[in-house]
């Protein structure tokens, strides 16, 4: 439906996409889980392939899409197809993952057109030290972007409900003010 | 000469101290030759208590810096080296107003330099220049530029940006108050853990520059200087710290993308000027602020648009509250 709305959720392998998705959406997810063929690098039995999908209802027979894409980097492909009409971007990073950092940079690069288009969140999950938060925030700043960097138990509702919060009070934002979102010098 | 009159006020005195002193000085005021302005904080001069940590931070800024910093030395106590001006206790009238005169001159001859700020390291620039409007931290590094401390005018806090770390004077009410807060936030840590109560604690610099800067906006150093600027967040603050509510969601998101001017925060948010002036002063203090002067002629030019439907519809149906910041 041309009414609908989308949220994408992108973020690595493990990080709990479709748990995320599970945890707000008011259908049960359509998931595409198979077998993890990299357990290498994630060890977790099953993984996405292709895309999850959940929705909320908004009424009016209007719906907020929730779309999670496939983790594992040879699906990238799909990332930008994925993201077309979203109003939002939730990234999720599984801190316990020893090249986390190097992710979100992937990330950055990977979603530059989407970055600078719609807002963005980025989710840590599986956090360990709080203080890590601010190494996230660091690199985001290297790299002249300026998003929100919060702590996500994506099991808990509340958790995800605040990172969909992060990113629509940054769509009233620059709705409000006319900015641009994500950049930390102002545009003029 | 001054065209107003001096400001002095004390900090970390016990309250005898503090009201002998105000006493005197009140007494002073009231000779024409004098022209004096007690004050609760902030003050041109800020008596202090004399603590052996700050001594040499206390020498350093009386040469340089815009406040005079005078420590109260009582019996058995040494004047710190390098240390001009001081008062002893008990205190005597006689010695209070030839102070003030030596203070006086002093700002009467001073001139800004700007060779201080030149010394000091590229992280402690970025926030100096709201640090000495706040009136809150006395700073100095030293000669390599690579360390540098700082002082909160009570002399009760030592900030060691190397190690990020801040250490936490117990023996003074106001720092005592400043480490409940720290504790009570639930999220930080004592680096000594192991601490007495009452003595010196070392808390992390992010967590105690944050407090640090609320409590000035409730001692209203910001309000002055905030009035008149428009003001944008450079980076997201640290959500370890920041508090995680959808309020300050909101305002964060409103600060991260134009500059605004307080007035504008406070039309369009649902949140309390009061709580406003305290996440905008610890934002500014943690040096995640950018701000540029509002000029009088030019009023601010933010776009005001409309806020999507579709924002109220996406909140009720995830059960978040207050609905969309008022536009």
């Amino acid at each position: 439906m041309s009414d609908d709305l989308k949220i994408l959720f992108a973020g690595t392998m493990g990080a709990g996409k479709t748990t995320a998705i599970r945890a707000i959406s008011d259908i049960e997810p359509v998931l595409t889980e198979q077998k993890n063929t990299e357990r290498n690098i994630v060890d977790k039995e099953t993984t996405t392939v292709a895309l999850d999908y959940g929705e909320v209802s908004l009424g009016d027979d209007q719906r907020l899409l929730l779309f999670g894409t496939p983790g594992q980097r040879r699906f990238d492909f799909m990332w930008e197809t994925l993201g077309e009409g979203a109003i939002g971007l939730v990234i999720l990073l599984n801190d316990e993952t020893p090249d986390s950092r190097e992710e979100l940079l992937y990330f950055l690069e990977t979603f530059e057109v989407l970055l600078n288009r719609v807002p963005t969140v980025v989710g840590i999950t599986r956090l360990q030290d709080d203080a890590a938060l601010a190494t996230y925030q660091d690199i985001l700043q290297e790299h002249d972007r300026c998003v929100p960097v919060l702590p996500a138990d994506v099991r808990r509702r509340d958790d995800v409900v605040l990172l969909l919060e992060c990113l629509l009070a940054q769509v009233e934002a620059v709705t409000l003010t006319g900015a641009q979102p994500n950049i930390t010098q102002e545009d003029r | 000469m001054k065209t107003r009159p001096l400001t002095l006020s004390v900090s970390g005195l016990d309250e005898h101290q503090m009201l002998l002193l105000s006493s005197i000085v009140r007494v002073l005021a009231q000779q024409p030759r004098f022209k004096l302005r007690w004050v609760t904080s902030g003050g041109d001069v800020t008596f202090v208590a004399l603590d052996s940590s700050i001594g040499q931070t206390l020498a350093n800024t009386q040469t340089r810096r815009s406040r005079l910093f005078v420590p109260v030395v009582t019996q058995g106590q040494k004047v710190p080296p390098g240390v001009d001006f001081f008062l002893r206790y008990p205190f005597k009238s006689a010695t209070v107003a030839e102070l003030v005169d030596r203070a006086v001159e002093r700002f009467e001859t001073r001139k800004e330099s700007d060779e201080e700020a030149d010394r000091f390291s590229t992280t402690t620039k970025r926030n100096i220049q709201l640090q000495s409007h706040l009136g809150a931290l006395i700073l100095q590094s030293d000669r390599k530029g690579e360390e540098s401390f700082s002082s909160h005018d009570f002399g009760a806090v030592s900030i060691n940006w190397t190690s990020k770390t801040a250490r936490v004077d117990g023996q003074f009410k106001d720092a005592r108050q400043l480490a409940r807060r720290i504790d009570s936030s639930g999220r930080s840590f004592r680096v000594d853990s192991k601490a007495r109560p009452g003595s010196s604690v070392v808390y992390p610099l992010a967590m105690t520059l944050w407090e640090l800067g609320r409590v000035s906006a409730q001692r209203a150093f910001m309000t002055d200087h905030l009035r008149g600027h428009t003001l944008r967040l450079k980076r997201w603050p640290d959500f370890s710290i920041a508090p995680r509510t959808q309020s300050y969601v909101r305002l964060f998101s409103l600060l991260t993308s134009k500059h605004v001017s307080l007035e504008f925060l406070k039309a369009h948010t649902n949140m309390d000027a009061a709580d406003i002036s305290e996440v905008v002063s610890a934002c500014a203090l943690c040096g995640l602020m950018d701000q540029q002067v509002l000029q009088s002629e030019s009023p601010e030019t933010v776009r005001v648009g409309q806020t999507p439907g579709f924002l109220s519809r996406i909140r009720k149906a995830l059960g978040i509250g207050g609905g969309s910041a008022r536009v």
